[in-house]
């Protein structure tokens, strides 16, 4: 096997740089260290886009070559990208138009297409089957209250209720997960320090 | 999708009826209030004045940290708060003197971060035409990287950034020598020299309250946690628990807290020409809800005395 492809050397890499960086948060050894490493995370994190850009090029391309299922889908994409890109350099103006009137509408509504279909869960879903349901339901309709301008204009017991179910009973439940997360996160830290956890690898 | 599939879909169509009737309700109900506003009353939420009063109540000379990460996606929400918030730290550099440092983390944060400062405050573009820019205001650009970058951003600030938008050294420019000259115990930047610490963003403020929670501004006597989050309202419930144990000060969630915004800050805009058609959808989901609720129990009790 290729030295490169070794799986030990990214693990004595991360378990390199994740224990400096430990050490300088709990002792403020190795700070400018630390520093360096944040510089350079920079580099690698705009490297990445690099390979994204390549990845999604490759991967149009050969859909179009090959004139797989959905090809004109794939020309659309990489053609409005290519055309994107040298506007940006062309005419920031044209450029700025098409980001403006175009991209923002576009994704805008891609996002807010999920906003229908709640309506149609409301309709569908929210019955009240059991008493677990019934006080769902009745807190989600406070809460709708208390989320639109006119609620608390109207009566102010909205915004009371509405602060106290997010500061108490949900403030306990994320915090709940929050701790979890970081108890998670522990683990997955200790496990591949290890070299148990090789996902990241991508190897399973 | 096998040609069977795509039978089946044009025979029964994409959605029943009712989900079409519901779509098209819903359609009607925002657009009416968006073309024929009624001037609905918007009533002010105790995190928007807190938010509000956070900035007011700068002193001169306070230095403030601006991360905004908006999306194309979340313009709509996110845009009227980031405005207005944006628009009036602009207002309280120009009366009280305040040092403003923007970023981004990522691509499409820096371009409308430069879109609200260039269309919606309205200062000179490209910024380095702009009198104030180097000397109470900079924009650093795009600062990839993630939380190590927000970690670095609190440790050397000119580490992590050591140039602008437009390469000029930040070491050079008036705003960073007078934040170095202050800073103690030597002339690195770090968080104890930020007064104030804004974010915009379209994720769970987690990241920020680990890396930034830890900071507060003890000229106004906040310990820590001096912070105000920009986010839409369903990452509200996830700001809480910073909220609780002061990591965070406050937040705006959403267009509703725009609207807010623009009010206090005597700037109607976007925000407040939403908020209409916010109310009839809010009421329509009600509506729905009840609606469904009040027929399923009729059934039910018909199918029971069957």
């Amino acid at each position: 096997m290729s030295f490169l492809k070794k799986t030990e050397i990214p693990i004595a890499l991360y378990l390199f740089i994740s224990a400096i960086v430990l050490v300088e948060h709990f002792t403020g050894i190795g700070s400018s260290l630390v520093d360096s490493f944040n510089s350079g995370i920079i580099i690698v994190w705009t490297l990445t886009y690099l390979i994204g850009t390549y990845t999604l090029t490759r991967h149009n391309l050969n859909i179009i070559q090959r004139r797989r299922p959905g090809w004109y889908y794939s020309l659309i994409l990489f053609g409005s990208a290519i055309i994107f890109f040298v506007l940006g350099f062309v005419d920031n103006s044209k450029y700025l138009w098409v980001q403006t009137n175009v991209l923002t509408p576009l994704e805008g509504a891609m996002l807010s297409y999920v906003g229908m279909y709640m309506y149609t869960c409301m309709f569908r879903g929210a019955r009240t089957r059991s008493l677990d349901a019934g006080v769902l339901l009745l807190v989600t309709i406070l809460m709708l209250f208390y989320m639109m301008p006119l609620g608390p204009a109207v009566w102010p017991g909205f915004e009371t209720i509405g602060n106290w179910i997010n500061s108490v009973p949900n403030t306990g439940a994320q915090r709940a997960i929050l701790i979890g997360m970081g108890l998670g996160l522990l683990a997955v830290m200790v496990r591949t320090w290890l070299g148990l956890e090789k996902s990241f690898l991508g190897r399973s | 999708m096998s040609s069977e599939s795509k039978d089946e879909v044009k025979a029964t169509g994409a959605f029943p009826v009712a989900d079409r009737l519901i779509f098209l309700i819903y359609l009607v109900l925002i657009t009416i209030p968006l073309l024929f506003p009624l001037g609905l009353p918007i009533a002010i939420a105790p995190a928007t004045n807190e938010s509000y009063f956070a900035i007011e109540g700068l002193a001169e000379g306070s230095v403030v940290l601006f991360e905004q990460d908006n999306s194309f996606g979340t313009w709509a929400e996110l845009a009227p708060p980031d405005i207005a918030m944006t628009r009036h730290l602009f207002k309280m550099m120009e009366e009280n003197k305040i040092r403003l440092i923007f970023y981004s983390g990522s691509v499409q944060g820096n371009q409308l971060s430069q879109r609200v400062i260039k269309d919606y405050v309205g200062r000179p573009y490209p910024f380095n035409n702009d009198p104030d820019y180097g000397k109470y205001w900079v924009h650093l650009g795009w600062i990839p990287g993630g939380e190590p970058i927000l970690a670095g951003m609190v440790s050397n600030m000119v580490n992590i950034a050591p140039i602008d938008l437009y390469n000029i050294p930040t070491e050079s420019m008036e705003i960073f020598q007078y934040i170095s000259s202050k800073a103690l115990p030597n002339d690195i930047i770090t968080g104890d020299d930020i007064n104030l610490f804004l974010v915009t963003h379209c994720t769970s403020p987690d990241s920020w309250a680990r890396q930034w929670g830890g900071y507060g501004d003890p000229q106004r006597g906040f310990e820590h946690g001096n912070m105000i989050h920009i986010f839409s309202a369903g990452s509200v419930p996830y700001a809480m628990p910073f909220i609780g144990k002061g990591q965070m000060r406050s937040y705006l969630g959403g267009q509703r807290a725009g609207a807010e915004y623009e009010l206090l800050i005597n700037k109607p805009g976007l925000g407040a020409a939403y908020m209409d058609a916010q109310d009839f959808a809010h009421l329509f989901g009600i509506v729905l809800i009840v609606g469904s609720n009040i027929f399923y129990l009729y059934e039910k009790q018909k199918v029971t005395k069957k």
